[in-house]
């Protein structure tokens, strides 16, 4: 396993989010983490990347225990986080948004900043604009690709597809299956259903911060129960 | 008033104002980044000063290159007391209220002052000026102190360099990064406290340079420290909090300000400073080069 999440329990403040939630992900596989506004898809993410750490149970990535973990160092280790709110630097240029993401790592992917621009031409051509000044798709595109340029193991793809436009869904799946072939491993978490089992080999479904459910796509396809009870299909 | 007057007092007014610039370009950039308004800033000032003084005793520096080694060996020691204060304390007060940073950073400025006092004494102190340094140069047929006109050369220096590191490196796009967003750079792989460790110790670095120069420039007391702290902080209202060019233009202003309103108003030149920070605060509250708070 490349990453194993066993039992964690997050909080924020005194409410407690996230009740015994393991998931596990395989190295080269793309699971999807499915549930409904507020279920707890967004704090599972956060609580691996050691942004809010669980109060008890474990993340293990590679064999070693991240539970924790200072962020950068999560990060240092191989897990990248793609945040919901893209969080683009605004005053940075695309370019040194880029430049920041980058980091030198032994590991197998490697990626930099020429073959990022010849997977998103766009962000060639926007190179020297404003992070504050690109449409929600750039932003989409400039975050994946900031985190990219740290040449994750794991990446963590926080509900990419909200807010965009049905063709650019479409190029993001398309991007999510090339990150497959190239051997990334990606953890999404998503509400948009049809574009998740088109893309992913396995689902979790999270409701209020339990995991209710757990499965490969095309059992989950067959399930019409649970599809009815918590992804409002 | 004779041009030749006016250009006098332009010139000393730069000069004031690049000084102030020096100092408040670290209190601006270290509020940027670590979003606390560190009132100690112009205490470290001035013990950058008082040990420019001690240090030049012991130089017996009346040599050009005395005065460099003060400049080289004093504001690297003002940023490592920088560490020690950012790594057990400042640190502790990041995620904390307003209020109680407020208080940190004022009950700082009482120790350090009352620190300053108990080392050196209450007496007004001053630093020699290098032979090189102390004469005067011809400019349009005026005698220009050349102790201002090396102020007038360093400080855009300093400004270029700020400017450099803040906008064509690596390291300053991590610090702008910094400013928008701590929590996504930090889990890009970078070491976002000590990013704001090092800030911080630029900042204090900036703050002990200034020290320095303005012990060759005037006397120093006790004082100097509040009374510049209160100069900075106009200075940083007006241009914008965070902003480095901000600070440049404020402390221009206030500068050049200060040194005309002296010759018809005297001491009540001293309310301009306050007067335009009030000003801005009512027109625009986030100063010129600032951005609404988000
Ligand atoms: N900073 C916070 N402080 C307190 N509660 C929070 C905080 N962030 C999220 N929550 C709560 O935690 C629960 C899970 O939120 P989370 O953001 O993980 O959901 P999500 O599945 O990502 O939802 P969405 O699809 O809307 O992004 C929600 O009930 C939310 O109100
Ligand atoms: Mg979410």
């Amino acid at each position: 396993m490349l990453l194993e999440v066993q039992g964690i329990n997050t909080y924020y403040g005194l409410s407690h989010i996230l009740f015994d939630v393991s998931i596990q992900v395989d190295r080269g596989e793309v699971v999807v983490l499915l549930g409904r506004n507020g279920a707890g898809k967004t704090t599972t993410m956060r609580s691996i990347m050691g942004l809010t750490p669980p109060k008890t149970g474990k993340v293990i990535f590679d064999g070693k225990d991240v539970t924790g973990v200072a962020p950068y160092k999560v990060a240092r280790i191989g897990i990248g986080f793609v945040p919901e709110d893209r969080r683009i630097f605004p005053d940075l240029t695309v370019r040194a948004n880029l430049d920041v993401g980058l980091r030198k790592t032994k590991g197998k992917t490697s990626w930099t900043i020429d073959r990022i621009y010849q997977l998103f031409p766009r962000l060639k051509e926007l190179a020297n604009r404003r992070g504050g000044n690109l449409s929600g798709g750039e932003q989409q595109m400039l975050t994946i690709a900031r985190t990219l340029m740290g040449s994750p193991d794991l990446i963590l793809l926080d509900e990419p597809s909200e807010g965009l436009a049905p063709i650019i869904v479409k190029a993001l799946g398309e991007f999510i299956d090339l990150l497959k072939r190239e051997g990334t491993t990606v953890l999404l978490s998503e509400q948009n259903v049809k574009f998740s089992l088109k893309h992913s080999d396995r689902a979790y479904i999270v409701d209020n911060g339990h995991i209710k459910y757990q499965g490969t796509i095309e059992e989950l396809e067959k399930d019409e129960d649970v599809k009815k009870r918590y992804l409002a299909v | 008033m004779t041009w030749q007057l006016f250009v006098f007092m332009l010139i000393n007014g730069l000069c004031q104002g690049m000084l102030l610039f020096i100092i408040a370009s670290g209190l601006s950039l270290v509020f940027g980044v670590l979003r606390v308004i560190n009132f100690a800033h112009g205490s470290l000032y001035m013990i950058g000063a008082f040990l420019a003084y001690s240090l030049s005793t012991i130089l017996a520096g009346e040599s050009l290159m005395g005065f460099l080694i003060l400049l080289m060996i004093v504001p690297p020691a003002i940023a490592i007391i920088g560490f020690v204060l950012e790594v057990s304390l400042f640190r502790r007060v990041y995620r904390q209220e307003h209020l109680l940073q407020l208080l940190l950073t004022y009950a700082l400025v009482l120790i350090l002052d009352d620190l300053v006092r108990v080392i050196w004494g209450g007496e007004p102190r001053s630093v020699t000026r290098p032979d090189l340094l102390a004469g005067s140069v011809n400019i349009f047929g005026m005698a220009l102190p050349s102790y201002n006109v090396f102020i007038l050369i360093v400080g855009p220096l300093i400004a270029f360099g700020l400017w450099f590191l803040l906008y064509r490196t690596r390291t300053g796009n991590i610090i702008r990064a910094a400013v928008s967003y701590p929590d996504t750079l930090g889990a890009l792989g970078v070491n976002v406290s000590w990013v704001m460790t090092s800030t911080f110790m630029l900042g204090c670095w900036l703050a002990g340079f200034g020290g320095v120069l303005t012990a060759g420039l005037s006397n120093i007391d006790l004082g100097m420290g509040m009374q510049t702290i209160i100069e900075c902080f106009a200075v940083v209202v007006i241009g914008g909090l965070g902003s480095v060019g901000g600070a440049l233009l404020g402390s221009l202003i206030i500068g050049t300000g200060l040194t005309f309103f002296q010759l018809p108003f005297g001491r009540w030149a001293l309310v301009f400073p306050y007067a335009l920070m009030a000003l801005v605060l009512v027109v625009r509250p986030w100063g010129f080069f600032g951005k609404p708070e988000r």
